[in-house]
């Protein structure tokens, strides 16, 4: 790990201390991506960066520091816009990759 | 609910299927994404996507396909700006469809049928007059009606009505009553009534039950004699008349009076005979205007002075059982006919005189009447035959009237 990324891993964990103690919303402070999952076929993502891969069985989405990669079958994405994506189908597992 | 405006916009923005290949479709999502092209129902098919976009966008596209190497091709073509071209071909039965509506909504103001409900005692033709008065009629705007004033005075008008209610079922105006059925006891007023002869004959016998009879079985009597009075005569002490107790006179009085009976029949009769020239056709009625083509067909068949025997069928447009429109469909057939006249034989014109005259005597005796005597000629005259006879019957007379007219009328005969 070299300087420039310890002085950025300190900055994310300042920018998390600073929204626990103001008790402000993790994702607006700190840029990170946020996923919700509504029961085990429909994944909401935003504040993401974009799409790496996407097959029938895998879709895996850049975030800011993570990429997660969403495993089923039929997957589908219901919509692609700049706000948010939608992914549904038979979701079997959502993995999260961090980043070196 | 953001969906589902979504498909809304959709709709009406109009949006393409299109079929994406390439190596890099990933990224020319992502540069999509980047330059605001909304894309959604992204589907992978073996090594081609599906994916639907505005058509708006689709021009935007070009240069990220030429980017990435994607070929795209549409599918289907969907919403409201691929649907103008059709209907602009079709504008006429766009403003048709319009126009019908419209008229439906003008014509569903209106009342075109009323019906009545629960009346017994009270007739539809009663109550078709109430509404008259009221100016409620066919045709009437249903706005101009004020329900609960008129069954107001409905209530007011007809004294046995104890309750009503009139309201409307689509362009059908119901008035519904319910009536008083515990019917008042009719007061019986004591007028007094004498018994007269209807006709003149000989009295046969006479049982009196109130009254004093005026007349004795084996009297002859004539046309308006009085046969039971209803004035009691009360004596006092020195059997003078002291004064009268009126009664209505009760009786039953048989008479036996000649009636004659007389009939003829001509010797030619009219037939009609029909010429097979029938017609049958389809008209239609709507605002007081009468459409066929009935007149056309008179012309080519040449019937323009020839009789006709005219059958029309009539039915009212009705849409959803209750709204009753002013429009009237129906059949108008016509069968021409012209009248042969044929002529009886002697034997035919008597059987048929008798066969009369046995209804006529059949009619008698239904009626109570008991035919004593009988004498019955047939003769033929220049004309056809003719039945004549005189009868003699016993039948069962009498009628009552006030006492005041009877001596009323036994005054001006004295004066």
């Amino acid at each position: 790990m070299n300087r420039r990324d310890v002085f950025r891993q300190d900055m994310i964990s300042a920018g998390e201390r600073f929204a626990d103690a103001f008790s402000l919303p993790k994702d607006m402070v700190v840029n990170a991506t946020l996923i919700h999952m509504i029961g085990k076929s429909d994944v909401f993502v935003e504040n993401f960066k974009g799409i790496i891969s996407y097959t029938c069985h895998e879709i895996v989405v850049k975030g800011y520091g993570i990429k997660f990669c969403v495993c089923g079958e039929c997957l589908l994405i219901e919509h692609y816009c700049n706000d948010d994506m939608k992914i549904s189908g038979q979701i079997h597992e959502v993995r999260v990759i961090r980043e070196a | 609910m953001r969906l589902l405006q979504n498909n809304y916009i959709r709709y009406i923005k109009g949006c393409l299927i299109i079929r994406l290949g390439g190596d890099y479709l990933e990224r020319f999502f992502n540069m999509c994404r980047q330059h605001d092209i909304d894309l959604w129902n992204i589907k992978r098919e073996n090594d081609a996507c599906m994916c639907e976009v505005y058509a708006a966008d689709f021009k935007k596209l070009v240069p990220f396909l030429k980017k990435t190497g994607t070929r795209a091709h549409v599918v289907k073509k969907s919403g409201l700006p691929f649907y103008i071209p059709f209907l602009k071909k079709r504008i006429i039965f766009f403003v048709g469809v319009a126009a019908c509506l419209g008229m439906l909504n003008f014509v569903t103001d209106y009342v075109w049928a009323i019906e009545y409900v629960g009346n017994l005692q009270i007739s539809d033709d009663e109550l078709t007059d109430f509404l008259e008065e009221e100016h409620i009629h066919y045709g009437i705007k249903k706005d101009s009606i004020n329900c609960e004033e008129e069954e107001k005075s409905l209530r007011e008008r007809f004294a046995n009505v104890t309750w009503t209610s009139i309201y409307f079922e689509g362009t059908k105006l119901y008035v519904e009553v319910k009536e008083n059925e515990k019917s008042e006891p009719v007061e019986i007023k004591m007028k007094g009534t004498d018994i007269v002869a209807n006709e003149g004959g000989v009295i046969t016998s006479i049982i009196t039950r109130n009254g004093v009879p005026m007349v004795k079985a084996g009297d002859s009597v004539d046309e308006g004699d009085v046969l039971v009075s209803g004035s009691v005569p009360v004596y006092d002490e020195n059997l003078l008349i002291a004064g009268y107790q009126i009664y209505d006179a009760d009786a039953d009085i048989q008479i036996r009076t000649p009636i004659s009976y007389k009939d003829t029949i001509k010797k030619s009769y009219p037939v009609i005979c029909y010429t097979g020239n029938d017609t049958c056709v389809s008209f239609l009625e709507a605002f007081g205007r009468h459409m066929d083509t009935m007149p056309l067909h008179d012309f080519f068949l040449g019937r323009k002075n020839s009789s006709c025997e005219t059958v029309t069928e009539k039915r009212q447009l009705v849409l959803l059982d209750n709204i009753y429109l002013p429009v009237y469909y129906g059949k108008t057939s016509k069968k021409e006919y012209y009248i042969k006249y044929m002529t009886y034989t002697d034997e035919e014109m008597e059987a048929l005189l008798l066969k009369q005259f046995e209804k006529f005597i059949f009619s008698l005796h239904q009626k109570g009447v008991e035919i004593v005597e009988k004498d019955v000629k047939i003769v033929e005259n220049r004309d056809g035959m003719e039945i004549s006879g005189d009868l003699l019957v016993l039948k069962s007379t009498g009628v009552n009237v006030d006492i005041g007219a009877v001596q009323s009328e036994d005054e001006t005969i004295g004066e």
